[in-house]
């Protein structure tokens, strides 16, 4: 059964507070963010003298070197490689196993590529990133993998000066699921946000309300309309009510494919203060397994239910 | 001056074209959907045959009814053309024996009924979006036949609105059959 999140949250304080060898990486990076501070400051000030006395360098250059410098160090002080994949080890698996059966997460593996081209998305990309790897179960019966995925065009232009500059396009960051339905819906049914398909690609529906939240795209009109009933529509609506980020589900013959743009990084142990468990980064967290986890559910059984 | 009457012409000529083609194309998505309701109804309707076999077995419900059933479906289906009128007529009949059927616990419990329960509830969802498509097809049709400026062109070349598919009536006379 489904926790709520202050349970969780107890649960996953106590764990991570009873894990030895968690509390001794925490002692070591934070005497190590001291170190990295008192070194950082020191050869910052003999920089500043020697840049001042020596090569006479203006203020103003000073400056802007001590805050390249500082962000060295900001970095420097806040890579918490070992830490993240322990609070996710212990953390996150605690969160995924409240809403999934069978849980495999590997919190360094990443999605293979070739899985998230299944559906074919729309918009050309040449940078791909993921990891949170997992394997489960949706609602004990339905085979499912999820991973954090970010998928990126980038374009690098150089000017008549030899100049170049690089900008990211950044196409989709956030949950990517895909489930095994078993049922084989026989055709290709795109759920995506409004304004996704061409006019050509996009097949009309009978709910103004759903239209203003969603694009579909049916290659069986019929089907598309059987599985999209009123009912059906009105529950899609209220999920996209529910959240602020973007979502579209992609069902291909027996394969189905969430996508949850929530743009910003997932499962990362953030803002390591006093406590070891960040309760704000976690509950955000929780809410959108709880998402992407009723809305599988919801529409994979759905897809169950129509006689196609 | 006559050429640039001669281009006038020739823009209001093909405009024309564009909206009398619109207004084709929207007739024949009514045209195509309208298939699809009928073709739908004909598989519900097909289901007649079984249900008579199965409700004559087991019940003592008129012979007289059951056939008359079986002879207003074939008098249906032998229509090349839909009819929702007689349509309406022949899914009230259906189920009014699918009621009588209700009453009698092992004839709901026989194979051949729960087997035709299946049928029956498929078809019903097919027919559902099928009516749905049919009459987004004919709003689409019917807002081009009534708006200006492709009204001017369906009154010259006699386009008519068509009906919606009345599901209201309809769905009422449908029997949930668990």
């Amino acid at each position: 059964m489904e926790k709520d999140f202050e349970s969780l949250y107890n649960e996953i304080n106590e764990s991570c507070n009873n894990n030895e060898e968690l509390k001794k990486e925490l002692e070591k990076y934070r005497k190590r963010k001291i170190k990295i501070l008192f070194v950082a400051l020191i050869i910052i000030a003999i920089l500043d003298i020697v840049m001042y006395a020596k090569f006479k360098v203006m203020i103003f250059g000073i400056i802007v070197m001590d805050i390249i410098l500082f962000c060295i160090t900001y970095a420097l002080m806040n890579y918490k490689n070992k830490i993240n994949i322990m609070f996710k080890r212990i953390a996150i698996t605690k969160l995924m196993e409240n809403f999934f059966c069978d849980v495999n997460y590997n919190p360094i593996e990443a999605l293979p590529r070739v899985i998230y081209d299944e559906p074919n998305y729309p918009g050309y990309y040449n940078r791909y990133k993921s990891d949170d790897y997992l394997t489960c179960k949706l609602d004990k019966k339905y085979k499912a993998e999820m991973a954090e995925v970010y998928v990126a065009d980038e374009e690098t232009h150089r000017d008549a000066n030899g100049n170049t500059t690089t900008t990211t396009k950044v196409l989709f960051h956030g949950l990517f699921m895909k489930i095994n339905l078993g049922k084989s819906i026989q055709t290709t049914l795109k759920i995506a946000p409004d304004k996704t398909f061409f006019l050509k690609a996009h097949t009309k529906l009978d709910s103004a309300e759903f239209e203003k939240y969603f694009d579909v795209s049916a290659e069986n009109k019929m089907i598309g309309m059987q599985i999209l009933t009123a009912d059906v529509m009105e529950l899609l609506v209220e999920f996209a009510q529910s959240i602020k980020c973007k979502f579209d589900i992609y069902i291909i013959n027996n394969y189905m494919y969430i996508r949850l743009n929530t743009r910003k990084d997932m499962f990362e142990a953030k803002k390591i203060g006093k406590e070891i468990i960040n309760k704000k980064e976690l509950e955000y967290n929780y809410n959108m397994l709880k998402f992407i986890s009723n809305l599988s559910k919801k529409v994979a059984g759905i897809i169950d239910k129509t006689q196609i | 001056m006559t050429k640039v009457l001669l281009i006038v012409a020739g823009v209001i000529l093909l405009v024309i074209l564009i909206l009398y083609n619109r207004l084709i194309r929207l007739r024949n998505s009514v045209k195509q959907a309208e298939s699809g309701i009928d073709v739908y109804l004909n598989q519900r309707f097909d289901l007649i045959p079984n249900l008579v076999e199965c409700v004559k077995g087991y019940s003592a419900y008129e012979k007289s009814t059951l056939d008359n059933l079986v002879e207003q479906r074939t008098k249906y289906v032998n229509n090349q053309k839909l009819d929702i009128k007689e349509a309406e007529k022949l899914n009230k009949n259906l189920n009014s024996v699918l009621l009588v059927a209700e009453n009698y616990p092992e004839l709901k419990a026989s194979e051949q009924y729960l087997s035709l329960q299946q049928s029956l509830s498929k078809v019903e969802n097919q027919l559902q979006a099928a009516r749905r498509i049919y009459n987004m097809a004919v709003t689409s049709y019917n807002n081009a036949v009534e708006t200006i400026p492709s009204s001017i062109i369906a009154n010259l070349f006699k386009f008519e609105k068509a009906e919606l598919f009345k599901i209201e009536e309809f769905k009422k006379e449908n029997i949930d059959v668990k």
